[in-house]
């Protein structure tokens, strides 16, 4: 076997599957993760694939080929930090690390600028697209020293998702934060589309009284037009299934209506605070996902609290699911475009000259 | 292209985001395109219709109130931020500027005793 041109840290799923990935692609790739048994296991699960195992932080640095190229995939925040320390010793010059953790873009900046006095080039990389992307084809969003980016780039480009006309869903972003920054965008315009598909369907549902089949119908349509998205898409798929649990229902009326959240839409409001721009519509569905958590006092509240007399609304249905669309499509609209006016002030704030057309 | 595949927002829309910084790299906001301009021409009707409604009907929909207000925000030539900065300037002094000439001015709204 070749010497490992790339080395993953972090053998949970996410990490496992970017390294399956690699070698997929006709690379040799070198694992290490804290606890050994988990290592040991990926490599007994592909006992055809280019994978070397090490189980000391010493025997991975060195069995990689120089300069360096190490993603890391370990919990956010402490234990990056941790592994970090723990690297640099046995780390030269010129060598790469890529956290492709879901990171606070601060610590990122942060990081880049510490390593860079010892010369170590640090890299923040968005991975988009969950475990499916991360083994199949993630959207990347790289961020850190652009010579560093070159170094990576043939192998990034090769594991990222392709568009349709073949162009990598991976590019330069800029300087040290960046990528996070633009990853942490990322999910809080996802948060923004899941809200408004989830109010779409409360009006479809609750206002112009439609069933869960019609609902699911008028989805499957609109995702043939302007709206067509995977987020459209899984939703009308969302809407056909029924209770596994054998009740007959359809599973969503069977799933509790209390959201969570990892944090990610919170960062973007909480950045679009800091930097003085408008972030309504992130920060809304935030607090939407806030307020369904408030399950029981809800619940409470609701036996309390009166609404208006829903008498007779005389509305045409028809025209009417026309027009939500419509507010769908404007509403998105106006969600990417607070979105890409926080990416521009964040740009010129931190100085990192984004070129916004390359990242839709 | 980044957002193109793989990733959970991938949507055919996003090429007319890309399109539209093709076009002007320093666009100020994506609703001044030409192509996003004309859709809220066409689409805030509805949208103005359906919050109207949802608001009638005691249903939230905090996404699409928060999108036509950012809308009628980002587009008002004039906003009532001059009563914030007057009742600013009035119990604590911070100052206004004025719309018909240059500078920082500050009204006597009362005499101190």
């Amino acid at each position: 076997m070749d010497k490992p041109q790339i080395g993953v840290i972090g053998m949970a799923v996410m990490g496992k599957n970017l390294a399956l990935n690699i070698e997929s692609r006709g690379y040799t790739v070198a694992l290490y993760n804290r606890t050994g048994s988990k290592t040991e296991k990926v490599v007994a699960d592909h006992p055809e694939k280019h994978l070397v195992p090490s189980y000391s932080i010493e025997e991975f640095v060195n069995s990689l080929e120089t300069p360096r190229r190490i993603i890391i995939m370990v919990k956010a925040g402490a234990p990056t930090d941790g592994m970090i320390k723990q690297l640099l010793p046995y780390l030269t010059k010129g060598d790469v690390l890529i956290d492709g953790g879901n990171t606070f873009f601060e610590d990122t900046v942060r990081r880049n600028a510490e390593l860079d006095q010892s010369g170590i080039n640090f890299i923040g990389m968005g991975v988009s697209g969950g475990e499916k992307g991360a083994l199949e084809g993630p959207s990347l969003m790289p961020g850190g020293q652009k010579a560093a980016y070159d170094l990576v780039a043939p192998i990034l480009e090769k594991i990222s998702a392709k568009a349709e006309d073949g162009t990598p869903c991976v590019t330069y972003i800029g300087p040290n934060g960046a990528g996070h920054y633009v990853k942490m965008v990322h999910n809080g315009i996802e948060y923004g589309d899941m809200e408004l598909i989830s109010e779409s369907y409360n009006l479809l549902r609750n206002v112009l009284q439609l069933s869960v089949e019609e609902i699911a119908a008028i989805f499957e349509d609109w995702n043939k037009g302007e709206l067509d998205s995977y987020l459209m898409s899984i939703t009308a798929d969302i809407l056909t299934r029924k209770d596994d649990e054998g009740t007959g229902k359809p599973i969503v009326d069977v799933i509790l209506d209390r959201a969570g959240n990892k944090g990610t839409g919170k960062w973007s409001s909480q950045s679009a605070l800091e930097l003085g721009v408008p972030q309504s519509l992130i920060t809304e569905s935030v607090y939407a996902r806030y307020i369904s958590a408030l399950k029981s006092e809800r619940v409470a509240a609701s036996h309390v609290l009166n609404g208006p007399n829903l008498d007779d609304l005389n509305i045409d249905k028809k025209a009417f699911v026309e027009k939500i669309r419509q507010a769908l499509y404007f509403s998105k609209i106006m969600s990417y475009a607070q979105g890409f006016e926080q990416l521009r002030v964040a740009s010129e704030h931190y100085d990192w000259k984004l070129k916004y057309g390359d990242l839709a | 292209m980044i957002w193109r595949e793989g990733c959970i927002i991938r949507a055919q829309f996003l090429q007319k985001i890309t399109d539209a910084f093709n076009k002007d790299e320093t666009l100020d906001n994506l609703m001044l395109d030409p192509y996003f301009k004309n859709i809220t021409d066409k689409y805030q009707a509805a949208v103005r219709d359906v919050a109207s409604l949802a608001i009638k009907a005691g249903v939230a929909v905090p996404g699409f109130t928060a999108a036509i207000t950012y809308f009628d925000q980002y587009r008002s030539e004039v906003l009532p931020a001059n009563i914030i900065q007057a009742q600013r300037d009035y119990f604590g002094a911070h100052t206004y500027e004025r719309t018909d000439k240059e500078g920082t001015y500050h009204y006597e709204w009362y005499h101190e005793e």
